[in-house]
């Protein structure tokens, strides 16, 4: 065996217990795929998310063709004709005189590549002419594949964004309070037992309320950070209080006081990294939070505002019991909901188990 | 005179439930010292008797309720964390427990670098600064190779040894060893302090030596202070203290731990109005 010549950190150490958690990692690659998705949503899905046609209103998933006169063929997509039934609902058929192939790269919807470059390339799709909605179409016609990717956006990034302003919160406020102590320790934690007391949801829609109505999409998307990092940092700030607690009176915190390092900078680099452990995976396990935090206001229809889609608002379309029994792909967004929640949380636990220094010490390592 | 404390006291208020005090109690009493030069003075006693807070109230770490710490000449009393840093310098504290005092996400090498963060004129020289880290860790008998290294992978001596050079980074004048040395095996013990005894010689330390082993204060200091309840009791030449303890608490001390022979756990009273009376030859005693 080759000695070992790398010295490792413990959270090298960490990393190395998480590798070994296959579900973990699984999750975390699935994660990742969901990310880039949102990310690239422009390029992946073939139509925008505003394109719609009213003439394929809540078309079902069209079936994808790899045969034609007896032999193989690249695949291919049919065109749709519709007709109404004696019910006056939509009967949609194949057209099979039209056929659509589905080819890669395809110009499409012009979007803007990061916001920046002008870009008409799409992953895949089919001629003008035909529509393909691989998952279905909404009650305007818009590909719900497509929007469900931008949706993946608002849903996505909303839990990032808001933990990151509820942990600086947190982590300042906790990492005073439990520093100093004293004083100053029950004024900040009287001030996060005043958040924490009020009923998360009604808190919710109480600071909705007080938004402006005139705000466009984008304030109200950061409206919506805002306020769920809001009622999110005063659970924080308590832990991270704790913990400080216990960190200052360690000898490490004493002879940093003692070489005349400042308050802040024994609580920035001797204090805080400690709580790092803590705080990754108690970041795992409240982003969840802020994802459905955002889909509930979404579907009750708060949130994000049509067109714009997140995985909130397009499930405001399967309220109703008559949309899922005819049209249940409309609940597809769900899914994405629900595997995205599952994933932060076996991933938050599996870091909690590596993480743990009591239960590392059981396993002798 | 190095350091001068005079009639230092710290009393820790004990808080009712919700407001007001409930009381006090008297951690270090009325504790007054000297030292010299040159000159290891220990500080011996039982747990609790309040060695590790004087320890602490020397090194301004925490504030004492009355009583004035001068270091060099200077109080140190009125000083602003800004002013108080050209003592730090000169002033430094080797902890009991080489596990807890070394932060376990730094590594030695930023351990070390990170005690040379008051002096001045090192602080944008690298070269400088790596050479001062190399010195010191030659000093205390650590390879080189220790410096990428992590405190959890090094042993209990190791990093005891590591935490005196994290001391001695900025040229101290006074090291205050919390027991150092209590917390290592026999062996390693011995080590530590025969290293102690040639650092003294090369960087011209003077210790302050906390413990509660009256063997280890024998071999390392010129002086023994003896505190009991927050006061002290008998100071006197090491081996006049030996030869000679006159205060009870004291020759129970050296009966129990140098002849182990069987004591009698019991108190002694103190009275509240006494001094510490010289006996001649430098030896105090409290009465």
């Amino acid at each position: 065996m080759t000695k070992q010549t790398k010295s490792l950190s413990e959270l090298d150490i960490a990393f190395q217990g998480f590798k070994k958690n296959r579900l973990a990692v699984g999750c975390a690659v699935l994660l990742g795929l969901l990310y880039l998705t949102a990310i690239f949503a422009d390029f992946v899905s073939p139509y925008s998310y505003a394109n719609e046609d009213r003439r394929y209103s809540y078309s079902p998933p069209t079936a994808i063709h790899v045969w034609r006169e007896g032999r193989f063929t690249r695949p291919f997509v049919y065109g749709i004709n519709s007709a109404f039934n004696d019910y006056h609902q939509r009967i949609y058929q194949e057209d099979q005189s039209q056929m659509f192939p589905i080819s890669p790269f395809v110009k499409g919807d012009a979007y803007k590549f990061f916001g920046l470059i002008p870009c008409r390339i799409h992953l895949f799709g089919v001629a003008p002419e035909g529509r393909i909605y691989l998952w279905g179409a909404d009650s305007r016609g818009r590909d719900l594949f497509s929007r469900i990717f931008y949706g993946g956006r608002v849903s996505l990034s909303i839990g990032i964004i808001g933990i990151f302003i509820s942990f600086t919160i947190g982590l300042i406020v906790g990492g005073i309070a439990g520093y100093y102590g004293g004083r100053i320790d029950d004024i900040l934690m009287r001030v996060c037992e005043m958040f924490m007391m009020v009923p998360g949801f009604y808190l919710l829609l109480a600071l909705r309320a007080a938004v402006p109505d005139e705000f466009n999409s984008v304030q109200v998307y950061f409206a919506i950070v805002v306020i769920l990092s809001f009622i999110g940092w005063a659970g924080l700030a308590r832990i991270i209080r704790g913990m400080c607690l216990s960190l200052r009176e360690r000898d490490y915190v004493l002879a940093a006081k003692s070489l005349g390092l400042s308050d802040g900078q024994i609580i920035a680099r001797h204090i805080l990294p400690h709580t790092l452990s803590y705080s990754i995976f108690a970041i795992m396990l409240s982003i969840p939070g802020y994802i459905l935090g955002e889909s509930a206001l979404s579907l009750i229809g708060l949130g994000i505002q049509d067109p714009l889609a997140s995985w909130g608002n397009l499930l405001a379309d399967a309220m109703s019991i008559v949309h899922i029994k005819f049209y249940p792909w409309i609940l597809l967004p769900a899914l994405f909901i629900f595997l995205t929640v599952i994933c932060f949380n076996v991933i938050g636990d599996a870091l909690r188990d590596c993480l743990d220094p009591m239960l590392k010490s059981g396993k002798g390592a | 005179m190095l350091l001068e404390l005079k009639n230092v006291t710290k009393d820790y208020p004990i808080k009712k439930f919700i407001f007001g005090q409930k009381g006090r109690v008297r951690a270090v009493d009325n504790v007054s010292l000297t030292l010299s030069s040159g000159e290891n003075l220990s500080l011996v006693g039982e747990s609790g008797c309040g060695k590790t807070t004087l320890a602490r109230i020397i090194l301004k770490l925490i504030p004492p309720t009355s009583g004035t710490i001068c270091f060099g000449g200077r109080d140190l009393n009125p000083l602003s964390a800004r002013q108080m840093n050209p003592f730090r310098r000169h002033m430094q504290m080797v902890f009991q427990d080489p596990y807890d005092s070394l932060d376990p996400r730094y590594t030695i090498r930023r351990t070390l670098k990170e005690a040379l963060h008051l002096d001045q004129t090192l602080v944008k020289q690298t070269k400088a600064q790596e050479e001062r880290i190399q010195h010191v860790l030659r000093s205390v008998k650590l390879p080189e190779m220790m410096l990428s290294r992590y405190p959890h992978e090094l042993s209990g001596g190791e990093r005891q040894r590591v935490a005196i050079a994290r001391a001695l980074m900025m040229n101290p004048k006074l090291v205050i060893l919390d027991e150092a040395v209590s917390s290592l095996d026999v062996l390693i013990q011995r080590q530590i302090i025969d290293l102690l005894g040639d650092l003294q010689k090369t960087f011209h330390l003077t210790y302050l030596f906390i413990s509660h082993n009256l063997k280890i204060a024998r071999a390392v200091s010129h002086q023994i202070a003896v505190m009991y309840q927050g006061k002290i009791i008998e100071i006197a030449p090491t081996e006049e203290l030996f030869r000679n303890p006159l205060h009870p608490y004291t020759q129970e001390l050296l009966a129990a731990a140098v002849d182990y022979q069987a004591v009698e756990s019991k108190q002694h009273p103190i009275n509240p109005t006494g001094q510490l009376v010289d006996k001649g030859q430098g030896h105090l005693i409290f009465m």
